[in-house]
């Protein structure tokens, strides 16, 4: 037994060490850098920015923080979480860029009939888990909060490499292969237009829009209202944007219900949806997200309103 | 609780120290700590389940007992226990599939009912352990072995962790005496138990859960794919089941060894068998010998006439089709295997491949070797395909559709067959004992590969996904 035992300690200390130097070394080869694009909560600190933007790829891709800072001169930064359309994920990046950063002038959330409610407590949405497993193992007491809402495990937080191994991360850490354009151009920058035929219209799209229920609204004015209370409380404003949508989805009751909820709730709504835009497939890369072009559009669109350089203030306005 | 689960990685070290280090002074301790070890184990999953496993565990127990002291009514009390485990089967198992079928039925003579029917996930591994049950009472009926005197004893035959959820199906004449009697930590045992268990993981997380996404894609869509498509989706998941059952098995084992307990083998390198009769000496070898000993021998075997023969095999395979679940394309995948045994058994060739061991002590098979191995593989492979496919018309259909682009490059993930090849080159090697893996005898090349294997696992654990032999 003493043998099997020594043997036996001897190839879990070994293992135990390699994974160790591996968490190290690979700890020093990512650091401060992003590996996917969405691992960015340790990249955004100790800014001083005047804008966030806030939502799902649709505000990943859309709002390009530089075309933002050279029309307005105020400071912008970018923290979509792709593949989340529930409002508890944005609240918890807002929560964590303001632990990490000042608070900014304003939150530019992108709200469309995408959005849920969702739930902090009983998250079921793990999209792009895998991306910050790179936090997970004895993660900083300021990346917490997206590590408890994607529930990574015990194993995943105290083994070293474990969480890296597990979520496929650790090849990516290695060669850093797979980053996407948000390190670049501070978005989810696309160039390439829509192929319409290898990847055409589907309607099914529809189905993912939210449930118009009055139970499902008001759970959705529930987590809208956490949004705008911990905006209120640092002193920025929130404001709502519905960003285009191709025209065979845009479904006008849904699209109007999100300009109604934020109308009862005094939160300041724009609505960039146009004929210009929705009805010109070239402006897309696919069915509900923008291309360059698009996105240089849309940002021009929504700099000719009077009434969100209004929001913006009262010099911005003047400037025009 | 699964094998490949962090939650088991902490279970077994634990109960490996209290059962060597603290309970090692009385094998009465020991005996209880396995059994309690294994409830919470099973209980894992849901702990109501416990209660069927606790009273099927009590009913067999004092079946055997009356069997085995009763004088005139053994009998009796044998068919009351094979009617209670199959009443326990029957209602968790079977019961929707002939309340459905019976519906069907009488619909088409343009009767209706609207059968009730139960809402009851299947316990986990209720196959097995009503099987250990029967095994039990059986023997002791042909007066093989005495009635065990304690339930706790009896209780970690039918219970014990490593084979309760999916085997190997165990005798009561095999491992009782092993439950009775003291157990001696071995460390050459020690260390076949750890390699089992590291090379039924790399099967199981590394080689299964990687195929499992594409098949299960192939197999729901396959109207979509080519047909050189679909033969790939058949041929990953032969390799997927075997992965996954066979993995299963040995991690199995390797456990039941760190406990000082050898269970019987239950996979014996099935896809090189030369012919069908070999590969059910091979596959699955526990459950077959079941079959064999306590259905198809009374039966009356291949020992009477040719009619009954032929009648005794496709019973014997029907059943257990019907064993893995109760729905027609496991009946079809037993009557087809039945269908490639019984032209061997009438010709009396089905012994003709007896050996352990294929090509024994040759680098590689022999032509003829290679091809009673390479055309068994597509038989069963084809088989498989009523196995995978969730009804008796979608196997039809996925066969059909194989036709369709059979010589256009498969669309799909044809890079896992990375992990298909050297499985298959390591099982090539492995080939002369399945309970004793061969490692490297340098040391330094042997803790290379265990920390390859086991980086290779915690890299795929990310897919973790059920045994597929839970559901049976």
């Amino acid at each position: 037994m003493k043998r099997f035992l020594k043997k036996l300690a001897l190839f879990v200390t070994i293992i135990l060490s390699l994974a160790t130097a591996g968490q190290i070394l690979i700890g020093i080869r990512i650091k401060g850098k992003s590996v996917r694009g969405h691992d960015n909560l340790h990249i955004v600190k100790n800014q001083q920015n005047d804008i966030v933007f806030l939502g799902s790829s649709r505000c990943l891709t859309h709002f390009d923080p530089h075309l933002f800072e050279q029309k307005s001169g105020l400071k912008a930064v970018n923290i979509g979480v792709e593949g989340h359309s529930e409002l508890p994920v944005h609240i918890l990046r807002l929560e964590d860029y303001l632990l990490k950063n000042k608070a900014p002038k304003f939150a530019i959330l992108n709200f469309d009939p995408l959005m849920y409610a969702g739930s902090f407590r009983e998250n079921t949405n793990f999209v792009h888990k895998d991306d910050f497993a790179r936090y997970a193992f004895l993660c900083p007491a300021e990346d917490t909060l997206f590590i408890n809402y994607f529930r990574f495990s015990f194993a995943d937080r105290y083994i070293p490499l474990y969480a890296l191994l597990k979520y496929k991360l650790f090849f990516d850490c290695l060669t850093l292969r797979n980053v996407s354009a948000w390190p670049k151009y501070g978005y989810a920058r696309n160039d390439t237009h829509w192929d319409t035929l290898s990847n055409p219209v589907n309607m099914a799209f529809v189905e993912n829009y939210f449930d118009t229920t009055s139970a499902s609204l008001a759970r959705m004015k529930v987590q809208l209202d956490s949004l705008n209370t911990l905006c209120r409380q640092n002193g920025i404003k929130l404001i709502c944007i519905q960003t285009p949508m191709y025209k065979a989805v845009h479904i006008k009751p849904y699209y109007d219900l999100t300009g109604q909820l934020c109308h009862e709730m005094n939160i300041p709504f724009f609505d960039l949806n146009s004929d210009s835009l929705d009805n010109n497939v070239g402006y897309f890369y696919n069915i509900d997200h923008l291309n360059t072009e698009g996105v240089k559009v849309m940002t021009n669109n929504l700099f000719a309103d009077e009434g969100f350089l209004r929001q913006l203030g009262e010099p911005l306005l003047g400037r025009r | 609780m699964l094998f490949n689960s962090l939650e088991f990685f902490v279970f077994l070290p634990i109960v490996f120290f209290l059962y060597w280090f603290v309970f090692n002074k009385s094998l009465n301790w020991q005996n209880l700590l396995i059994l309690l070890a294994s409830y919470v184990f099973y209980g894992w999953w849901d702990w109501r389940f416990l209660c069927l496993l606790v009273f099927s565990t009590l009913l067999d127990y004092s079946f055997g007992y009356w069997v085995g002291t009763s004088k005139n009514r053994s009998k009796l009390f044998l068919v009351l226990s094979i009617l209670n485990n199959l009443l326990v089967l029957g209602i968790f198992k079977y019961y929707n599939f002939f309340a459905t079928e019976a519906q069907h039925l009488l619909h088409s003579v343009g009767l209706s009912m609207s059968p009730y029917l139960i809402k009851v996930a299947l316990p986990v591994g209720i196959s097995f352990y009503t099987f250990h049950g029967m095994s039990y009472v059986f023997d002791i009926y042909r007066g093989k072995i005495r009635p065990v005197k304690s339930f706790v004893d009896y209780a970690v035959f039918v219970s014990f962790f490593p084979l309760l959820v999916a085997g190997p199906i165990e005798r009561a004449s095999h491992l009782l005496p092993q439950v009775q009697k003291p157990r001696v930590f071995s460390y050459s045992q020690g260390v076949q138990g750890l390699r089992l268990i590291l090379w039924g993981l790399v099967k199981k997380v590394v080689i299964a859960d990687s195929l499992a996404p594409v098949v299960d894609e192939i197999f729901k869509n396959y109207t979509t794919y080519s047909g050189s498509t679909l033969v790939l989706g058949a041929l990953y998941f032969s390799i997927q089941i075997y992965g996954d059952f066979s993995g299963y098995s040995d991690i199995a084992i390797g456990t039941a060894k760190l406990f000082g307990f050898e269970l019987f083998s239950n996979f014996r390198f099935p896809y090189f068998s030369r012919d069908i009769a070999e590969f059910w000496r091979r596959w699955h070898i526990s459950l077959t010998s079941w079959f064999r000993d306590y259905l198809y021998i009374p039966l009356g075997g291949s020992r009477a006439n040719k009619l009954k023969t032929v009648r005794n095999v496709f019973i014997i395979f029907l059943v257990s089709g019907f064993w893995h679940g109760a729905s027609w394309n496991f009946i079809a995948w037993g009557a087809i295997h039945a269908a490639g045994f019984l032209p061997l058994l009438l010709l009396k060739k089905n012994r003709e491949n007896v050996s352990d061991v294929v090509a024994p002590g040759r680098p590689f098979p022999s032509y003829k070797e290679l091809t009673g191995i390479l055309l068994t593989f597509a038989f069963v492979t084809f088989a498989w395909v009523f196995f995978r496919a969730e009804t008796l018309e979608k196997a039809v259909s996925y066969l059909a559709h194989i036709g369709r682009g059979l010589l256009t490059p498969p669309t799909l993930s044809s890079f896992l067959l990375i992990y298909v090849l050297p499985f298959i080159l390591a099982d090539w090697t492995f080939r002369d004992n399945e309970r004793n893996i061969r490692f490297p005898s340098n040391s330094v090349l042997r803790y290379l590969i265990y920390i390859t294997l086991t980086f290779t696992i915690v890299y795929h654990m990310g897919n973790n996904t059920r045994f597929i032999y839970f559901q049976f």
